[in-house]
C-alpha cells in the first residue's frame, strides 16, 4: 500500500536558524512557514500562484512559496520577510513604500517588498515599465498600484545614486 | 484549498526515478517545477497518490552542446528552468528564440521553478515552450525503464495536456539544433496581460540552406488544442517572404479548419493569428535588408 499520511522529516534554514521538523508531504512552504515555524508574515491570498502574496527567496531566488512543498525546501535557505526586515535589506524599500502610501490593508506588502528587492538586484538600471512588468505576478486590492510602482522607482534611483 | 493526502518519492539516481515510475505508473505526478502541477493538486484538479520530485535528481539540470547527426544541436536537461533560458550564456547563443519565449511566461518567481521540459510534458495548448519546440523542430526524449525513444515536436503533442508520453516515462531532455548566426527567430503573443495565458502565439524559424529555399517553420498556439506547424504557410514565406496580402490568405485559408468550433471567437483568434504573422514577417524582411547591407 502506498503511505498517503506519513510525516517526513524536512532540515533547512529559515532566516538563518537551522530547523529539523516532521511534516506531511502535501503540506507547502508557506503553510510550514506560517503554521509550523511561526511565520505570519509570509501571506496566503489565492494557494494557487495568482497573488503573490506568499513569495519568499530559496536560496536567494523569489518563489511562490504555496507552489512548492515544504520537504522541497530540504537542506535550503529560506528568507522571509522578518529575516529580510530584520537584516535591514528591505529597509529602504519599506521607507519609500510609507513614504508613497504604497499599502492600505498591507496583506499583499511583504510578496511586494521580497519582488522589488530581487528585481532591483537583478536590474539597478530598471525603467518605470521594467518595475510594471517585475510586479506583474503580484496582486493588490488596495492601492491602484501606481504608488506601488512610485515607491519602487524612486528607490531604484536611491539605490543608484548611493 | 490544501493538497490532498499524498505520497512522497524523491529519486537521485535515474534509475531510482524509472523503478518508481515503472511500480507506480499512471498512480504517479513528476514533479519537476510544480508551477502547473502543485495548483492542479491544490485545486483537486488531479489525484494521483504518488508524488514522484525529480528535483534532487543528479545530472539533470544542465545544458549541453553537442556534435549531433545533423551538426551542432544543443541538449536541455529535465531541471533547466526558464531563468536558465533567460540568462545561461549557452542556451541564449544557441537557442536566442527560447529567451524570447521565455520572457512571455509568468514573473520571475515562476521563471525561477518552472522547467522546460516540465512544460512540455504539461501541453497547455497556451503555453509558448510547446510552440516553440514545434516551429524549432525540437526532439524531445523520454526514458523509461523500458528504454529510450526520440519523439519529433510535432508528434508529442496530442491534444489539451495531452502527449504520448506513457506513465512510466518523464521527459528526459529536448535537444534544438544550434542556432547559427544567419538564422532567424520570432516569437510573439498576445494576451491579456503579462502574466495571463496567451490567447494566440506564433513562433517562426528560418535557417537558410545554400543553393535553395531557407527552412522556415512557422507554428501557432492557441488556435487549436495543440501547437500547430503551418506547413502551407511556411512554405509559401520560404518562396516568398514580401508578399504580405498573399501570405495572409494563405494563413486563413490552412488556419479556419484549425479554428473551427474548438474555441470562442475563433474570428477574433484568426485576426490576431494574422496580426502576429505579419509581424514575424515583417521581423524576418527586415533580417534580410540587414544581411544584405553587410
Amino acid at each position: 500500500m502506498i503511505d498517503e499520511t506519513m510525516a517526513l522529516r524536512l532540515r533547512c534554514s529559515v532566516n538563518g536558524r537551522e530547523r529539523v521538523d516532521d511534516v506531511p508531504a502535501r503540506m507547502t512552504l508557506a503553510d510550514y512557514l506560517r503554521d509550523v515555524v511561526g511565520l505570519t508574515g509570509t501571506r496566503l491570498g489565492c494557494e494557487q500562484g495568482a497573488c503573490g502574496a506568499c513569495t519568499v527567496l530559496l536560496d536567494g531566488k523569489a518563489v511562490r512559496a504555496c507552489l512548492m512543498l515544504a520537504v522541497q525546501a530540504e537542506g535550503m535557505h529560506v528568507q522571509t520577510i522578518e529575516g529580510l526586515t530584520a537584516g535591514g535589506r528591505l529597509a529602504d524599500l519599506q521607507d519609500a513604500f510609507h513614504r508613497h502610501a504604497a499599502l492600505q490593508c498591507g496583506f499583499c506588502t511583504a510578496g511586494m517588498l521580497i519582488t522589488a528587492d530581487d528585481a532591483l538586484r537583478k536590474d539597478p538600471a530598471i525603467s518605470r515599465e521594467g518595475v510594471k512588468r517585475a510586479l506583474t505576478g503580484h496582486i493588490c486590492r488596495c492601492t491602484g498600484y501606481q504608488p506601488i510602482v512610485d515607491a519602487i522607482v524612486e528607490v531604484a534611483q536611491e539605490r543608484r545614486h548611493a | 484549498m490544501k493538497l490532498a493526502p499524498i505520497a512522497y518519492l524523491r529519486p537521485r539516481t535515474e534509475e531510482e526515478l524509472l523503478a518508481a515510475l515503472a511500480r507506480h505508473g499512471s498512480r504517479a505526478a513528476i514533479l519537476a517545477g510544480g508551477q502547473s502541477l502543485i495548483p492542479e493538486l491544490a485545486l483537486r484538479q488531479r489525484a494521483p497518490q504518488v508524488l514522484v520530485d525529480i528535483n534532487r535528481l543528479e545530472g539533470a539540470g544542465g545544458v549541453r552542446c553537442i556534435q549531433g547527426d545533423d551538426g551542432p544541436e544543443l541538449r536541455i536537461g529535465a531541471l533547466t528552468r526558464h531563468d536558465d533560458v533567460q540568462t545561461d550564456h549557452a542556451l541564449r547563443t544557441h537557442a536566442p528564440m527560447l529567451a524570447l519565449a521565455a520572457a512571455h511566461i509568468g514573473n520571475a518567481a515562476v521563471r525561477n521553478r518552472g522547467t522546460v521540459c516540465g512544460s512540455l510534458a504539461q501541453a497547455d495548448p497556451a503555453a509558448e515552450f510547446p510552440l516553440a519546440a514545434v516551429a524549432l523542430n525540437a526532439r524531445i526524449v523520454l526514458r523509461s525503464a523500458r528504454g529510450a525513444r526520440v519523439v519529433a515536436a510535432d508528434d508529442f503533442f496530442t491534444g489539451a495536456n495531452a502527449t504520448v508520453r506513457q506513465p512510466d516515462e518523464y521527459v528526459a531532455e529536448v535537444r534544438i539544433a544550434c542556432a547559427q548566426p544567419r538564422d532567424y527567430g520570432f516569437f510573439d503573443e498576445v494576451a491579456r496581460r503579462p502574466t495571463a495565458p496567451a490567447i494566440v502565439g506564433v513562433a517562426l524559424s528560418v535557417r537558410p540552406r545554400p543553393g535553395e529555399a531557407p527552412d522556415v517553420r512557422l507554428a501557432i498556439g492557441g488556435v487549436s488544442d495543440r501547437p500547430q506547424l503551418l506547413e502551407r504557410t511556411s512554405l509559401a514565406l520560404a518562396r516568398d517572404p514580401r508578399d504580405a496580402a498573399a501570405l495572409r490568405a494563405l494563413l486563413h485559408a490552412e488556419l479556419a479548419p484549425l479554428a473551427q468550433h474548438q474555441h470562442p471567437g475563433a474570428a477574433y483568434r484568426l485576426h490576431l493569428a494574422a496580426v502576429l504573422l505579419e509581424r514575424a514577417r515583417a521581423g524576418w524582411c527586415r533580417h534580410l535588408d540587414e544581411r544584405l547591407k553587410t
